[in-house]
């Protein structure tokens, strides 16, 4: 059995959005978009580039999509059907964190996209636009991409370990690492932070991040990532992970 | 070898509290075996133990003459006391699904279980009544052909005419190929004549462990000698 028909598998227990839902969301995003080019328009608007935080805040649910990948096996009951699947369960749980990994890139693509064209039109109705301006900003933006390619795989992985117990003593101590990571990346904001005499502009921050830190940080949260990852298949193997006990 | 599944002096406790004391018993090949006892007896946890799902506290368990892994799940089929394969799920993906996720799948002999199931094409598994995924699931691990097929509560909850179709299509599996059943219940009306042999548990030890003809012979029938040791 392959890893894709694994991951076809996972794919298939993802929730399907509803039309309706395609729609409210959708119209939501364009009423939003059309009415901040309005205000852009009027002069209510300063600094569009803070928009880019929205997508920072993004690089941290990758928690979320690790947590409801092993989270959902409970909840929809396919616990036991998954663990009976005749494949390793390095095999099994590597086709989990890909497809959580899938859904969380996807989603933060659609968000860059989103930003992007937000800014551009912002730009625009400000009347300050300009390709140089434009490529500014869009810096700020694969400044995030960059540290979300950095620190993505292990933010699922410990999600996945945080659904994975289901003693709330076990999730505080999940927790408590995911904290580690928060304050490792405000170290790291700090840091670079400290180059600038503007520092209370976040935006600026994350355009300027340093790229050796960044590349620490990333070895670090990919080897990680791979600990926990090791961690929860050997706890599966022994049947002492995700089944009560 | 003859001997599919051995289960040696298994414990098993839960938060400090003991669920399974010195469980020993082993299934040899073709017997259908019955793992009978009150609710909340052990009966799922002892057969996730079987099957490797749990890890026992102490004790060993053997199948196929090795300590268990997810090879074992290339040979053993084990349908869970509740759950379902996938939730969203309609049947020809689930089928599809298995055809791709299992190396051995028989798609005629799921269709067959299924046949007068009437179940409707465009609706998720979550949608189907509980006598049609009950059909879907035993459907699901009957078609794996596989040599120990391990089935808990399966006929909990189901209509007459679901528990029949169930039954019969444990019957079919015995007949078509598959080696030994393990099923338990505590619903013994349909299965009576079905079990070779009969493990009853009672306050987390075997006190019982016998062929079902001697236990036919001695107590009448399965639900009389249940009603009996159960009084006691």
């Amino acid at each position: 059995m392959t890893v894709r028909t694994l991951m076809d598998f996972e794919r298939k227990g993802w929730a399907k959005r509803t039309c309706w839902n395609k729609w409210i969301k959708g119209g939501t995003l364009i009423l939003w978009l059309g009415l901040s080019v309005l205000f852009a328009y009027e002069g209510w608007f300063k600094e569009p580039r803070i928009a880019w935080l929205a997508l920072f805040g993004m690089i941290y649910s990758g928690v979320g999509f690790g947590a409801r990948a092993t989270v959902r096996e409970w909840k929809e009951e396919k616990l036991y059907w998954w663990l009976s699947l005749p494949a390793p369960r390095e095999k099994l749980l590597l086709a989990k964190a890909l497809v959580a990994l899938e859904r969380w890139a996807s989603l933060f693509a659609g968000v860059f996209v989103y930003i992007a064209l937000y800014i551009f039109l912002v730009d625009l109705a400000m009347g300050g636009w300009s390709w140089h301006q434009f490529l500014l900003q869009l810096q700020i933006g694969f400044a995030e991409v960059l540290l979300a390619i950095a620190l993505g795989p292990f933010l699922v992985m410990v999600g996945m370990l945080l659904g994975s117990f289901k003693k709330s003593s076990s999730k505080l101590i999940v927790g408590l690492l995911w904290g580690l990571v928060i304050t490792a990346l405000n170290l790291q904001v700090n840091l670079v932070g400290l180059q600038f005499s503007d520092k209370t502009d976040p935006a600026n921050i994350i355009a300027n991040l340093n790229y050796v830190i960044l590349l620490a940080e990333g070895i670090v949260s990919y080897g990680l990532g791979f600990l926990i990852f090791k961690f929860i298949s050997h706890r599966l193997k022994q049947g002492k992970l995700l089944t009560g006990d | 070898m003859s001997e599919l599944l051995r289960l040696d002096g298994i414990n098993k406790g839960f938060r400090g509290q003991q669920v399974l004391t010195d469980i020993s018993f082993s299934i040899g090949k073709g017997k259908a075996v019955g793992l009978l006892g009150p609710n909340g007896v052990g009966k799922s946890t002892l057969l996730k133990i079987a099957v490797g799902l749990l890890s026992p506290d102490k004790g060993e368990v053997r199948i196929f003459g090795e300590p268990p892994s997810w090879q074992a799940f290339e040979r053993v089929a084990f349908l869970p006391d509740r759950g379902h394969f996938s939730r969203t799920m309609k049947l020809n993906e689930a089928l599809d699904m298995a055809l791709r996720l299992y190396p051995v799948f028989d798609l005629g002999i799921a269709e067959e279980i299924l046949e007068g199931a009437k179940i409707p094409a465009q609706a998720s598994i979550s949608e189907l009544s509980r006598g049609q995924e009950a059909r879907l699931n035993i459907a699901l691990c009957v078609a794996r052909k596989p040599e120990l097929l391990v089935l808990d509560e399966p006929f909990a909850g189901l209509d007459i005419l679901s528990r029949e179709a169930m039954v019969d299509a444990v019957i079919g599996a015995i007949s078509t190929g598959v080696q030994s059943v393990l099923i338990s219940t505590h619903d013994l009306d349909d299965v009576e004549g079905v079990f070779d042999e009969i493990i009853l548990l009672n306050d987390g030890r075997v006190a019982l462990n016998q062929e079902a003809e001697s236990v036919r012979a001695k107590y009448g029938s399965l639900r009389q000698m249940y009603k009996e040791l159960m009084r006691v």
